[in-house]
């Protein structure tokens, strides 16, 4: 959270969706920064609202969401305040996006060839030769062998390792300044992870790119990201860098939640977080977490959500006792009934 | 022998590949499961791990016998299920019973809660109409579920509530045999362990032997107590789970360890430690000769014997592996129950450079 | 075990439907037919046959006047008409569609859920019957059954029409049905079924069946309407509700041919009878599937 001016800055976003129950507000006040050549991990359960966050980003949010707060600044303009169509046009050129699903993501009846180069064409005119080039060269990047060939196939003839790639390569054709990626291995064998996962790093190493990595998995976490901001219900609980996080966090959620990994090496009962992740409408009042946190006080059910406040330097916390629990305050695992979902 | 409550020998699973619309020709088969022999010792975990396409689901279906096997044994009790008679194996069913992995589709949408777990008694008749009420409630109350939500529908709980709502439908007919396929994946990790715990529990509690299928070879640590690492339809590593993970053998075990996240940031992906494998496993249509890894393999083109001369006439490949590699398919041997199906097998610590 | 938890949703649905204005409008109109079509008695006491050719085509004089809704080229009053078409329009349009569906439903299930030779014969049978014209087979049927009575009653007037029409009216539910019983069966509800040792009778009808049904009820209300309006081409033939017996679709049809000539009322009378009653029932099924699916059920 240091160091160059940040590339794509987010400020205070907020996201709103009307459904049938009412307004839900899947994003609450959310602020992170990416700087170049830098990763910054979003982690967070089902419903944190991690992902919510960066179509918003992207203007890629649906009918039912809206924006209702904040801004999302890349090189300083603001591209929630753009209309939609510059929006989207801003989107292709200097953030792109990856998604989970590379099969549903891409068109299965158009060569990947063509769906590389579609975004190039958009904007220049430029010859076929000149497109069938750039696409073996993005494929080349993307290290898919025999990238002459393969320009001409059709995405079901790719295995979901070799598709993923294929989608970054698609996301980097317009050479972005800042790259998404949400959940982006998800979906992918644990071998074939590690090999997208280090291609990703490589090229984002090289580039400099400033890369926002979406996802659940606090090992992914722990491999490439250089920052970290941990979601829950909406909002930013913990901000650090990833060193700092893992090591000692600041919140009481990052830590359950780092005990909760199930770990390789020895045969132990799992440590577990009480209850499960609240739903984007069933938020409890006070701090979210409250209900399923082993350090809960009288404060944490009544006041307000604790705001994101720098518990030490470079280390931000939302949380009423921020620096007892960046102290290590002991909290023993289970003390709480475990899993029941009463 | 009769520690083995399940077992399987041999088991062969393929599905024929058809063409053509009007005649179709069987032009070829998806080979899940290639010829697998493993046994499941009474109240204890087997863990089989392995990537998509290893055939281990297609595994738990052949166990719960919604698939049939295309040749291989499998065995309860030490008696062959095919030889059984139908009224035989319908009982058989009871006694092996399946959780599934997606809690989205795996409950009946249009069914409450007390519907689908009181389904088995409305197929079995095992218990009185008038009984099968407390029994869904005991059942409920016995995977951690209030029974008064009985009436509710599946789209009113959260994930993991209603994979317990699957535990408790599997335990319904008191079954001895529980295989989990993939149990816990599609849920948050902090809920996670609330399942893993609780099917450890009530594994203790019941007496249960259960089979636990997972992509994540983290979870299956903490909860198998012996393990077996597929690819590719065949089992190319198993034994006791503590000797496997410390001591993993085969190079694709190896391999499948150390490519799993640790959640130490000290431990970057891009210092290039661990192990990497290359491209993605082959498809189980054509799978390649000889050991099924060896066109992935990390330690068959370092071997000294990668290097013999070619024989006259074949061309010389980029990729060089030792021919018995590529030409015999390599069996299950060790000792002190841990086997590993490698020409060339040895614990890591010898061959990390 | 079964009973009391569907009861509670039946209830549920009946709870939900009750307070909503539109399923009341919708129920009252469809009350209304029905009543008109047991009792038509009650409606009016003009003889709908009693014609007399110097009155015909006289324009709507209002309720009181001997003509409320004028009269058809015939002389013959079109309320009374109307009221006495209802029955035999009905009849046959719930009968077909009742027929049709049970079939429809039936073969798209086992189709689906055995694939194989059973969903090959099917598939065919679909499409064999999709590419014969209707009046082609009419006509056949017609010449089948030339000498055969049918008796005179409102169930001999329509049993020809109803046979026609249940002949070619269950393929779009067959194939609707088959195509979501495909999607549902794929899902891991229906193996965790067979795993328990279901039937296949038991994972079809409590698994399959009310998942895949949704689709094919948008199509009933639609599908009514159409054999009204079919039942009414049949006539021309013959082989429809044939003269002096009335129904709502030989009245579109004559009232059709008046339209430019002067005389609308004869077109409009039948036609938003049918249309009323086409929307009700929409309203009404629409609000009975969306009631019955528990997951929109709040």
């Amino acid at each position: 959270m240091t160091g160059a001016a940040p590339l794509l800055e987010v400020t205070d976003l907020a996201v709103e969706f009307r459904t049938p129950g009412g307004v839900v507000r899947a994003v609450d006040g959310l602020t992170y920064q990416v700087e170049a050549g830098r990763t910054l991990a979003i982690v967070g359960e089902s419903g944190s609202g991690k992902s919510v966050s960066s179509l918003a980003v992207m203007g890629l949010l649906g009918p039912t969401a809206h924006v209702t707060r904040g801004t999302a600044r890349l090189n300083g303009t603001d591209l929630l305040a753009l209309p939609p169509r510059e929006h989207r046009a801003r989107c292709g050129q200097d953030v792109a996006m990856v998604f989970q699903d590379a099969l549903a993501a891409l068109n299965p009846v158009l060569t990947v060839g063509f769906q590389l180069t579609e975004a190039l064409r958009a904007r220049h005119r430029i010859s076929r030769g000149e497109a069938r080039q750039r696409a073996v060269e993005l494929l080349d990047l993307v290290k898919v062998p025999h990238a002459r060939e393969r320009v001409r196939d059709y995405p079901h003839q790719f295995s979901g390792g070799m598709r993923q790639r294929v989608m970054i390569a698609c996301a980097l054709a317009l050479d972005p300044k800042v790259l998404i990626a949400d959940e982006p291995t998800t979906a992918l064998d644990v071998t074939v992870q590690a090999q997208v996962l280090r291609l990703l790093a490589e090229i984002q190493a090289e580039r400099q790119m400033g890369l926002v990595l979406i996802t659940h998995d606090l090992g992914v976490v722990a491999g490439v990201a250089d920052d970290v901001t941990v979601m829950y219900a909406g909002r930013a609980v913990e901000q650090a860098g990833v060193l700092g996080a893992f090591r000692s966090p600041a919140h009481p959620y990052t830590r359950a939640l780092l005990q909760s990994v199930p770990q390789l090496g020895s045969r132990t009962r799992l440590p577990v977080i009480p209850g499960r992740p609240p739903g984007p409408g069933d938020r409890p009042a006070g701090c979210p977490f409250h209900p399923r946190c082993a350090l809960a006080q009288d404060v944490c059910r009544a006041d307000p959500p604790p705001p994101l406040v720098e518990a030490a330097p470079g280390r931000w916390s939302a949380c009423h006792f921020a620096g007892d629990v960046l102290r290590g305050a002991a909290v023993p695992a289970e003390t709480t009934p475990e899993g029941d979902p009463r | 022998m009769s520690d083995v409550v399940l077992e399987v020998r041999d088991l062969v699973k393929h599905y024929p590949v058809r063409r053509g619309l009007i005649l179709r020709r069987t032009v070829g088969a998806v080979r899940a499961v290639d010829g697998v022999s493993l046994a499941l010792r009474r109240g204890s975990t087997l863990g089989v791990v392995g990537e998509s396409g290893s055939g281990k689901s297609t595994l738990a279906r052949v166990l719960v016998g919604i698939e049939e096997p295309t040749s291989g044994q499998v065995l309860v009790d030490g008696t062959d299920v095919s030889t059984m008679s139908r009224a035989d194996r319908r009982a058989l069913r009871r006694d092996v019973q399946m959780v599934f992995q997606d809690p989205y589709t795996s409950l009946d949408p249009r069914m409450s809660v007390s519907e689908i777990v009181g389904e088995p008694f409305a197929i079995h008749r095992t218990i009185p109409r008038g009984g099968r009420d407390r029994a869904v409630r005991e059942l409920l109350e016995l995977v951690g579920l209030d029974p008064d939500h009985a009436n509710r529908y599946p789209h009113q709980f959260s994930g993991g509530q209603r994979q317990r709502v699957g535990i408790a439908r599997a335990l319904a007919l008191r079954p001895r045999i529980l295989v989990c396929d993939e149990p816990v994946s599609a849920l948050d990790v902090s809920v996670q362990g609330q399942v893993v715990n609780l099917l450890a529990d009530l594994q203790a509690e019941l007496g249960l032997s259960s089979v636990f299928i997972a992509h994540d070879l983290a979870v299956v640590r903490n909860i198998a107590d012996s393990v077996a690492v597929m690819y590719l339809g065949r089992v190319v590593e198993d034994g006791p789970a503590d000797s496997v993970y410390d001591g993993a053998r085969h190079p694709y075990s190896q391999a499948l360890l150390s490519a799993v996240p640790v959640a130490d940031p000290t431990v970057r992906l891009s210092d290039g430690r661990g192990i990497l494998l290359e491209g993605d496993p082959p498809s189980p249509v054509s799978p390649p000769s000889g050991c099924p890894f060896h066109t992935r393999c990390w330690l068959a083109p370092t071997l000294p014997e990668a290097s013999v001369p070619v024989p006259e006439g074949e061309e010389v490949q980029a990729r060089r592996v030792p021919p018995s590699c590529s030409g015999e398919v390599p069996l299950l041997v060790g000792a002190g129950g841990h086997h590993a199906a490698c020409h060339f097998a040895r614990p890591l610590a010898e061959v990390r450079r | 075990m079964s009973e009391a938890p569907a009861r509670t949703l039946m209830s549920d649905a009946w709870r939900s439907l009750r307070f909503r204005p539109d399923v009341i409008v919708a129920a009252v109109v469809l009350v209304f037919f029905l009543v008109m079509a047991a009792f038509p008695g009650l409606f009016t006491s003009t003889s709908p046959r009693r014609c007399v050719i110097g009155d015909s085509r006289l324009a709507p004089q209002g309720f009181g006047a001997e003509h409320p809704f004028g009269t058809d080229s015939f002389g013959c009053d079109l309320l009374a008409q109307l009221v006495h078409g209802a029955r035999p329009s009905l009849l046959l349009a719930f009968v077909v569609v009742g027929i049709a569906l049970v079939i429809g439903i039936t073969l798209g299930v086992l189709a689906a859920y055995y694939l194989g030779w059973v969903d090959k014969l099917v598939t065919r049978v679909i499409e064999v019957l999709l590419v014969i014209p209707l009046l082609l087979a009419a006509m056949l049927l017609l010449s089948l059954f030339q000498g055969v009575d049918v008796g005179s009653g409102t169930l001999g007037t329509i049993l020809l029409p109803a046979l026609v029409l249940t002949m070619f009216a269950w393929m779009g539910y067959a194939r609707y049905v088959r195509a979501s019983v495909l999607e549902v069966k794929n899902h891991d509800f229906v193996t965790a079924a067979r795993a328990l040792g279901a039937s296949d009778l038991r994972i079809m009808t409590r698994h399959l069946l009310p998942n895949a049904i949704g689709p094919v009820t948008a199509l009933v209300p639609t599908s009514i309407a159409g054999v009204i309006g079919a039942e009414a081409v049949l006539s021309f033939l013959g082989i429809g509700v044939r003269p002096p017996a009335i129904s709502w679709g030989l009245m579109i049809s004559n009232g059709s041919e008046w339209v430019t000539g002067g005389h609308p009322h004869l077109l409009l009378y039948p036609l938003a009878c049918l249309v009323v009653t086409v929307l009700a029932l929409v309203v009404l099924g629409d609000a009975l599937r969306d009631a019955l699916d528990p997951r929109l059920a709040a």
